[in-house]
Formats: C-alpha cells, structure tokens, sequence
C-alpha cells in the first residue's frame, strides 16, 4: 500500500513537470440548433401523403354527437357544412356500387369533416392585414410565418435567423484562418477547465452580450498541429512543439456574436451551416471536424 | 372491455333509473345520466362507425408492397448513417480524453468530472412547423454577479 | 441431420420429438386459435401490419419533430454529456450460487441476491450504443370514487381517449378492503401505453400547452423515478382541464381526473433520464440525490498503477 502512494505521488510530480510546456488551446464549436422542423424530401412528403390518406380511410366515423349538443347553434353549423353523401335508395342505379351509410358517412370512403367557414380565414384582403397585426385580438385568423427569413433571401451569412431549419455554427477568421474559434491555455487558468476558458474566450472576441450553454466539460474532439501550424493525422507522433486544440460543444442561447473592435486575431465571422463550412475551411480542418457537424 | 350492454347492467344497479329500462337502444328513454354514459361510450366503441375493409387488388397490393419497401429502406440508410456519425463522435471525444490525460491530468480531471444534474436549457425547444414572431432574442444582458453560466 | 452416433443411447429422440402429448386426449402446447384454422376469414390469418389484416393502421401519417429534435441535436449531445473517459461497469447484486453443501442444491434455481429479492442491473459505461432514448409513456387514471360510481370509470378512459387519440384499457381493483367497499374486479379507471407518434405528440402537448400554463408547477420532482431510469410525475384534475382537446370541449366535461404520467426511457439511472428528458422540454426541480455508487464509476488510481505495474 505504502509503495503504492509513493508509486502516485511520482508520477504526479513527473506529469507536472513535463505538461506545463506543452501548448494546448481550447476551440469552441458554438451552434444554433434548428428553430424550425427540417425540410423533408419529396419522397417523404408523398409518403407521408399516401400514409395519410390510408389512415383517413380507415379511420372510425367522427362521432360528431359528442362534441355538438343536439339543437345548439354550433350544431347546426357544423352540420350545415358538411357535405353529405346520397343515401341508398330502392330502385335507383349508383354506377360506382351502392352508397353504405352509417351515420352519415359512406363507409366505403374516407369522412371529410369541413370545419363551419367562421373559422376559417375570412376572404377579405383588407380586413385580414387589419386584423393580423391587431395583436390584443385574440380572435385574429390564424397565419404561419414564413420558413424563409429576408436574411436568408439577402445571403447574410453574420445573422442568426437564416436557414431557420439548420443547425448554424459559428466559425471565426482568425489569424487569416476559417475555423472555430480557438484561445491558448495559459498557465494561470489551467483551474477553470477547458470549457471555461472557451466560454470566457468567446466573450473577448464577439462581447459577453451572449448567453451560451456548454453541453459538456470534456473535449469532443482534438486536432493537433506541429510547428509549422499543420494538421498531423497520424496519432504517434509524439513531439514536445505539437500544439493540441480541444474542441468544446456549446449552444448559444440568446444574445449575439458582435465581433469587438479591440481584438486583432480575429477579423471576420460567419454562421454557417455543415455544407457551408466544407466549402470555406481547410480540407484537412474539415476532414477532422466532419463528423461533429449536424447534418440538420 | 367498455361495452354498452354490461356497463348499463352494472351502472343501473347504482343509479335509480325513473322509469323502467326496457329498450337499451331507446336513448329516450333513458335519465340524463346514463344518456351522458352510454353517448361516451359510444364515442369509444368500434360499433356503428368503422369503415369497410380494405379491398386491394393484387396491382395495388404489389405498390403499396413496394412503396413500404422503399420506405425501409430509405429509413435504413438514414439510421445507419446517423449510427456511423454517433460512432465517430465517441471515438473523437475518446481520443481526446486521452491525449488530455497524458498531457495535462488537471485538466484532464475537470474535463472528465461527472456531469449529473446537468439540465437543458429550456430555450432550447423542439422545432416548430413555423418560426415565432421574435425569431431570436438579442437583448440579452449577462446577470451581475456572473452566476449565469452552468 | 440427426447421426445415430453409436455410443448413445438415442439422439434423434429429443430432436424429433413431437410438440405434444400423442396419447388422447392430446394437449397441444401451442395454443390453437380456432378462427385461424376456418376458411371464411382468410384476413385474419395476416399479421396487423399487413395491410390486408383487419387490424392495419398506417402510423407514419407525419414528421415526428421530436423524434427529429432528438436524433438532429439531443442525441450527440447526450453521449457527449454522458461520457466519461475510464468509466468501468457498476455491477448490480446478482442472484448467487448455492454452496453445494447439500446434495438438494443441485440443480436448485440460484439463490436471491443479497439483501434484495429481484436482482438489480449492471449499469454498462456510457458509448454511442447505449444513448438515452424516450421508450414510452404511460397514462395511468385510477379513479377513487369509482367504486361507488361505476360511470367514472367510463369518463376516465374517454378522457384518456380523447387527449391521447388512443384507445384506452380498463384497469381493475387488486385487493379488498372492506372498510373501503373495494373488492378485487371492480373497475377502477383506466391506462394508455404511447409509443412512437402518439407518445411524440402527447409529450410535446403536455410540454408547450399544458405545463407552462400549469399554475404552480416548478418541474417535476428531481426526486422521482424508480432507479433504473423511469421518471414518474402526476397531474391533478384542475391541470388536465388545460389539455386542449378538453379546454375547447368544456360542457362535455363536469367532471375531470387526475393521472400519472410515466415516462420510459431507456437511460441505465434516472440521473442519465433526467438530462434526456430536460432536452425534450421537462423542466426539473428540487434537490438531487445521486447513489454514491454511481459517482466512483472510474477506474481508481491505486488500480490503474497495479495494472501498469504487472
């Protein structure tokens, strides 16, 4: 046992000595996850369709007497506007087959239950603009808003509401490189960890008017660079001038990146989304982060 | 399970009935109560308002055959490459906790401490069909005593 | 296939031996479902996801966003948040073997484990396979008066009927008790298990509609769950009149019920379910406890350097 501390209390002493050279750096992969659903694929939505249209032929009859009181207005209504199929009759001809009735619906067909026209947006122009912005109406008609945002029709790559269905990450020009943007590891705050160094960096380049969220205290990836600022892929090579960069995940909240002026490293930067930062970064950068970036 | 003809048994026993309960189908003649009763019951039961059966002849049965085929398919790949990305991103965090470790134990160790309790903001939403009004909130000022970040 | 070999006795014996009894009167081991083995409903024989099968229903009618939500960002996030270089398996209690002391405890089913009667899981390390993942979510409406008013029971399943678009089971009182006229059989209420869609679309309804409109509700307790990574939490009545399809049908409903939600996952501990269901919208509060077995899953030093050392 007493071997044994011993045994730890060199090999702690031995790493100190030898860490406190070696140049780390903490990079930050900051995103903005998706704020709409994703697009869906021509296939999906035709798929999607057919399911739909099976269900809704198999689906039971809307019982239409539990949600209309009988001899309310809404019932009435409701009832009014909906089209009714014909009834079977004695001696008439029906060229597709016999209408099967229950409950007023054909039983052989899917039920279209119409919604009564009230709730429905009303037809004029003018009165629905009037009404649209009128916020405190609770009774205005209802609109989407659209997928796409003027940023996305401008191409204005420094917002964060374009591409509303992607994930958007931050890349920086630092030093007349396109990357994440990444901040040395000095000695003195080797206490606060990598992702706080990251986060506490982010706030000297883009402001700390940003509210950010780091999904974790470990690296999820690391590059590392030999002396001449160039990617090493091979992973045993093991030279005291290699400089190891961590990679921390984070989200930004609320907030936005505004780039100060104090700064010199860096120059420029964008919100991109994943097929974006193929065609602005370094090959061999890309080939290292390719499988971090969503493809949503 | 909830059938109309054993729940107006069992349910009779406790409500008295005004009158005597001749004809079940009769919704007449049935109090206010077990009106509501059996007008929800009817809400949950098949009777009276299922559709005919599918009747597909063997050229629409070989399609939809063949559009669920595809379906699988296109699903599979999807998961497939979704599993390969996952696999990468654990190698990568995995390498990186190790060249951590080697080079530098203190930061290794906060890196690797445990993260329970950790929580999702709830700003981060699931996906809306449509974006809000306010699609992103810019006036955001960091809290005074700096307790903000988790 | 089957070789005679010649030193046994007989090998073909076991593998061709029939499925059942051959004296009469025979007792299958399979059970027979005998409108299987008529010809007039030919449908019956496919199974329910064929769509000649009386029982097929497509389900694939829309974009499931949560699902997307938590395969486009939770997910990566998860195992990111999860992993832990080093971490060893925590073993769970084990059933154990008998001491063989005497002969009786030959081929005896293994002891209990100790100090606990079901034996408790080995929680794995945390890798890409084991990603915490949203099974399920049960809807369990038991209904105390119902004993004296059998017509409550009817009311809850449709009021689960009606919020979740499912069709609800009825569940059934246990045990008797005398002093409160309950007696085993009388039906009490009802239950839903959601999967897929349907748990994707109750869930996103409880967390955008019904929650942040819930008054006094913080979060759920970070005190609940059942260990192995199922977060259990209630709704009284007053909060299940926020349910849409119940707020915009009010004269239909006098009278409303309570019930529990059960959320699965397939997270190892509920502190690992926690986090999972915090991304999808669930907002926790309280203190947390964490078992101290769970926070010393690496690999200790002492043993990391006997290792090197051998």
């Amino acid at each position: 046992m007493m071997q044994i501390r011993q045994l730890t209390r060199s090999f702690a002493t031995a790493t100190t000595t030898t860490t406190s050279n070696i140049p780390i750096k903490s990079s930050l992969i900051l995103s903005r996850t998706p704020i709409v659903t994703q697009d869906i694929s021509e296939f999906e939505k035709l798929f999607y369709n057919y399911q739909e249209e099976l269900e809704r032929r198999l689906m039971w009859t809307f019982p239409k007497w539990f949600y209309f009181k009988k001899g309310t207005v809404a019932e009435r209504e409701f009832s009014e506007a909906q089209n009714y199929p014909i009834p079977n009759a004695r001696g008439v001809w029906f060229p597709q087959g016999n209408p099967d009735l229950k409950h007023g619906r054909d039983r052989r067909f899917k039920q279209e239950v119409i919604l009564p026209k009230k709730h429905i947006e009303s037809d004029n122009n003018n009165k629905e603009e009037d009404s649209d912005n009128d916020f405190d109406n609770v009774g205005r008609p209802i609109r989407a808003n659209s997928r796409i945002t003027k940023f996305d029709k401008e191409n204005d790559q420094t917002s964060l509401e374009r591409k509303l269905p992607r994930t958007l990450y931050l890349l920086v020009n630092q030093n007349g490189n396109w990357k994440f943007p990444s901040f040395n590891v000095l000695s003195e705050n080797e206490n606060s960890g990598l992702h706080k160094i990251a986060e506490d960096g982010l706030r000297i380049i883009g402001g700390d008017k940003i509210n950010t969220w780091s999904v974790s205290n470990s690296p999820a990836a690391v590059i590392k660079y030999d002396s001449n600022n160039k990617i090493i892929h091979n992973t045993d090579n093991n030279d005291q001038l290699i400089t190891r960069e961590f990679l921390i995940k984070s989200h930004i909240i609320a907030g936005k990146f505004d780039l100060q002026k104090s700064n010199n490293s860096v120059s420029d930067f964008k919100w991109l989304v994943k097929e974006e930062i193929k065609d602005l970064v370094d090959i061999s950068y890309y080939s290292k982060i390719d499988h971090l970036l969503s493809d949503i | 399970m909830f059938t109309v003809r054993s729940t107006v048994k069992t349910i009779t026993a406790h409500v008295k009935p005004t009158q005597q309960l001749r004809y079940k189908r009769d919704k007449a003649g049935l109090n206010p109560q077990l009106e509501r009763i059996v007008n929800q019951l009817s809400v949950m039961s098949a009777a009276r308002k299922q559709p005919r059966l599918l009747k597909l002849c063997d050229e629409d049965y070989i399609k939809h055959r063949t559009v669920m085929k595809a379906w699988s398919l296109y699903r599979k790949n999807k998961i497939e490459h979704n599993e390969s990305l996952l696999e990468k991103q654990y190698q990568s965090m995995n390498e990186a906790a190790a060249e951590l470790q080697s080079i530098n134990p203190k930061l290794y160790e906060i890196a690797n401490e445990h993260q329970f309790g950790k929580r999702f903001p709830l700003e981060i939403r699931t996906p809306t069909d449509f974006p809000p009004r306010q699609i992103w909130f810019y006036d955001y000022f960091p809290k005074v005593d700096g307790s903000k970040q988790q | 296939m089957f070789q005679q070999s010649v030193r046994q006795f007989s090998s073909s014996a076991v593998a061709q031996k029939v499925g059942c009894a051959q004296v009469k009167p025979v007792h299958h081991k399979v059970r027979i479902i005998k409108k299987f083995l008529s010809p007039k409903y030919p449908e019956l024989k496919y199974e329910p996801h064929d769509i000649r099968s009386p029982k097929y229903k497509p389900y694939l009618t829309t974009p499931d966003r949560v699902q997307d939500h938590y395969f486009n960002t939770l997910q990566s996030d998860l195992l990111l948040i999860n992993y832990r270089h080093g971490q060893q398996p925590i073993y769970g209690n084990k059933r154990r073997q008998w001491d063989m002391t005497s002969p009786y405890h030959l081929n005896r089913p293994l002891r209990k484990p100790k100090g606990q009667i079901v034996p408790s899981p080995t929680i794995k390390p945390r890798t890409y396979e084991n990603v915490p993942r949203l099974e399920g979510v049960t809807l369990n409406c038991f209904v105390k008066d119902a004993k004296l008013y059998p017509a409550q029971a009817i009311s809850a399943a449709l009021q689960l009927q009606q919020i979740t678009g499912c069709k609800p089971k009825a569940i059934f009182a246990k045990t008797n008790v005398p002093n409160w006229k309950l007696r085993p059989g009388m039906k009490m209420g009802a239950k839903i298990t959601l999967h897929g869609r349907d748990a994707s679309q109750f869930i996103s309804t409880l967390t955008e509609i019904v929650l942040p409109r819930t008054r006094d509700f913080y979060g759920i307790s970070n005190r609940s769950g059942d260990r192995y990574g199922n977060i259990a939490f209630g709704l009284t009545a007053e909060e299940v009149k926020l349910f849409p399809e119940i707020e915009n049908n009010q004269d239909s409903w006098p009278q409303n019920f309570g019930f529990d939600i059960t959320l699965h996952t397939s997270a190892q501990t509920d502190a690992d379910a926690r986090i999972l269901l915090s991304g999808l919208g669930f907002p926790f509060t309280g203190s947390e406890r964490i078992p101290k077995t769970l926070l010393n899953d690496l690999v200790s030093e002492e043993e990391e350097i006997s290792t090197t050392q051998q």
